[in-house]
């Protein structure tokens, strides 16, 4: 059996958030900041709110659990990343910042889903991008890449 | 449900484009993960997207890719990746190419490219009866770091003597038609898979750290092996063994890896291993040993010794799989040999991780399991996953009943596994 260690990881508004350590080290940043021995009082992470390090140690918790099943775990996924854009940008923010790749690479699946399939203008319209090319630049993007666009 | 009241809600927030403004390693991690017509797309969104695809540094061509593209004709299909090759900008860190599904690709050129803009990643998977031999460029390029590659013919020019970066090489059906050297002070992992022609291969690879070798037929030279003072995993499949001689390379490259942390072996293996008198004890302790993954024929008592004198020889074991291999069930006077216990004469002290696959419920197994059971103490979890549908209520019940040795053994019986 592990020895329980807590860590205390302290977000960008102040807030303290208490966590074991067999959990914590699934972001490589903080696992890097075990091994150099530089945790013995709360570790900041001045790029994480509090709002999103709650989601993040959702997550981590829900994959640290005994005896989840993958279907189980699939569900909880689904339902976790069933949210708005902005709420998966801070997550995917926070995810990139701590180093956890295993959530990084699921959230960037579900953005990818979300484009994929779709024309660019529906594109632009679901994430809100701007289209500041002129008629002819687009006319030649899409002759540059016709068997994309086909 | 869910996703109407999400939209009522966004409609609320400001409509910002952040999905731009992300980091760029996010943004082509999004990119690969999305199928390639749509990742070319991005380009025409906005300038901001206007050549990131451009500037992947990881271009995966996948199988449905290549064949949806080809169905239209082999010249569309050369036409188009010389399209996305050529417009590319930077260089192509990762090249996967999947043309299993294509009859003529052009695949020389295509290598030629990728060699010269530094790629370090490469997979190439041809089609199953393709003859094609890996180009020069391959074998010279001097940025490559791994190397995979699908249904070639491996022959590399006189000069070569092995890549001078490689530490991952990963070869399935894979041909070898002449005498290959690899000597390669940076080599980590290998992998052999189903080649042919590996009696021509020496491997000359002191810093390997993985070796994994199935095959139909063990033409290849382990005694290649036995200096590998580093190696940590092995896995061993061997359909065939032609010679008695292969059994004293197998027990000489045994003895050699005092690294060793992860053992696999069939029952092939154990087969040859065991062949002729097993002597009491073997002469090999691997400490640092504590991953072991036997696939034994219960039905051989000859096999169930070996497994368990192997057993006896890492005293550090702490995780045992074991996967059932051949139907046929044992002898009556056998089964009384492992029942007896006196095999497993001293209790295997670290032992915690035990697990059972293509478990059929004969007397082998549950004699096997019930002997591991009373002989470890320290058995935090034994795991049983049958083959198929089983009597499963009397299994589980007989399997409840045998004594454990670990009073905090817990018996797990998978019956939904993947």
């Amino acid at each position: 059996m592990s020895s329980t260690k807590l860590l205390t990881l302290k977000t960008s508004d102040g807030e303290e958030f208490k966590l074991d350590e067999a959990v914590a080290v699934k972001s490589q940043a903080i696992k890097n900041m075990v091994e150099d021995d530089c945790v013995s009082n709360a570790i900041p992470l001045p790029n994480v709110d509090s709002k999103t390090m709650t989601k993040v140690i959702e997550y981590w918790k829900k994959h640290s659990e005994e005896g989840v099943s993958k279907d189980q775990l699939n569900d909880f996924d689904k339902g976790f990343l069933e949210v708005h854009h902005s709420v998966l940008y801070d997550l995917l923010l926070a995810a990139n910042y701590l180093n956890d790749k295993e959530l990084v690479d699921v959230i960037c699946q579900e953005v990818a889903d979300r484009i994929k399939g779709k024309t660019p203008e529906e594109i632009r319209k679901e994430f809100d991008i701007k289209n500041d090319f002129t008629p002819e630049e687009e006319e030649k993007i899409r002759q540059e890449n016709a068997w994309a666009f086909d | 449900m869910i996703r109407v009241s999400i939209k009522m809600a966004a409609a609320e927030m400001d409509k910002e484009d952040r999905i731009s403004y992300l980091p760029r390693n996010v943004i082509d991690r999004i990119l690969e993960l999305l199928p390639v017509e749509d990742a070319a797309r991005t380009s025409i969104l906005s300038t901001k997207w206007r050549y990131i695809w451009a500037m992947l540094p990881n271009l995966v061509l996948d199988k449905p890719f290549c064949k949806k593209v080809a169905a239209r004709s082999d010249c569309v299909f050369n036409a188009i990746v010389d399209k996305i090759l050529l417009q590319h900008l930077g260089d192509v860190l990762k090249f996967d190419l999947d043309v299993s599904a294509v009859q003529c690709p052009d695949i020389d050129r295509w290598m030629l490219y990728v060699t010269r803009n530094g790629v370090k990643k490469l997979k190439l998977n041809m089609s199953k009866d393709s003859t094609f031999k890996v180009p020069s460029y391959i074998f010279n390029c001097p940025t490559l770091t791994k190397l995979k590659l699908f249904n070639c013919v491996f022959k590399p020019p006189k000069s070569f003597r092995g890549f001078p970066n490689l530490t991952t090489l990963y070869l399935e059906k894979v041909t070898f038609v002449s005498t290959t050297e690899i000597i390669n002070v940076s080599l980590v992992n290998l992998t052999l898979m189903h080649c042919n022609g590996t009696q021509y291969l020496n491997i000359v690879s002191a810093g390997l750290k993985s070796l994994y070798y199935c095959e139909s037929h063990c033409n290849l030279d382990l005694n290649c092996f036995i200096n590998c003072k580093k190696l940590t995993y092995l896995y061993l499949e061997v359909l065939n063994y032609s010679t008695p001689a292969e059994r004293l390379t197998l027990e000489k490259l045994l003895l050699s890896l005092t690294t060793l942390e992860k053992l696999t072996l069939c029952s092939q293996e154990l087969e040859l291993l065991s062949a002729g008198a097993v002597p009491k004890g073997l002469p090999f302790t691997l400490n640092c040993l504590w991953h072991l993954h036997l696939g034994v024929d219960l039905g051989q008592i000859g096999q169930t010794y070996y497994a368990l004198e192997l057993i006896k020889s890492f005293p550090n074991l702490s995780k045992l799989e074991i996967w059932v291999q051949g139907r046929d069930d044992i002898v009556e006077a056998d089964l009384k040999y492992i029942d007896a216990q006196t095999c497993l004469d001293r209790p295997l002290n670290k032992l915690k991780d035990v697990t059972m696959h293509y478990f059929v419920g004969s007397k082998a197994e549950l004699f096997f399991i019930k002997l591991l059971l009373a002989r470890t103490p320290s058995l935090e979890r034994m795991s049983i996953e049958p083959a198929g549908s089983l009597e499963e209520w009397n299994i589980a019940i007989e399997l409840m009943r045998f004594p454990r040795a670990s009073p905090k053994a817990e018996l797990w019986y998978l019956t939904n596994v993947d």
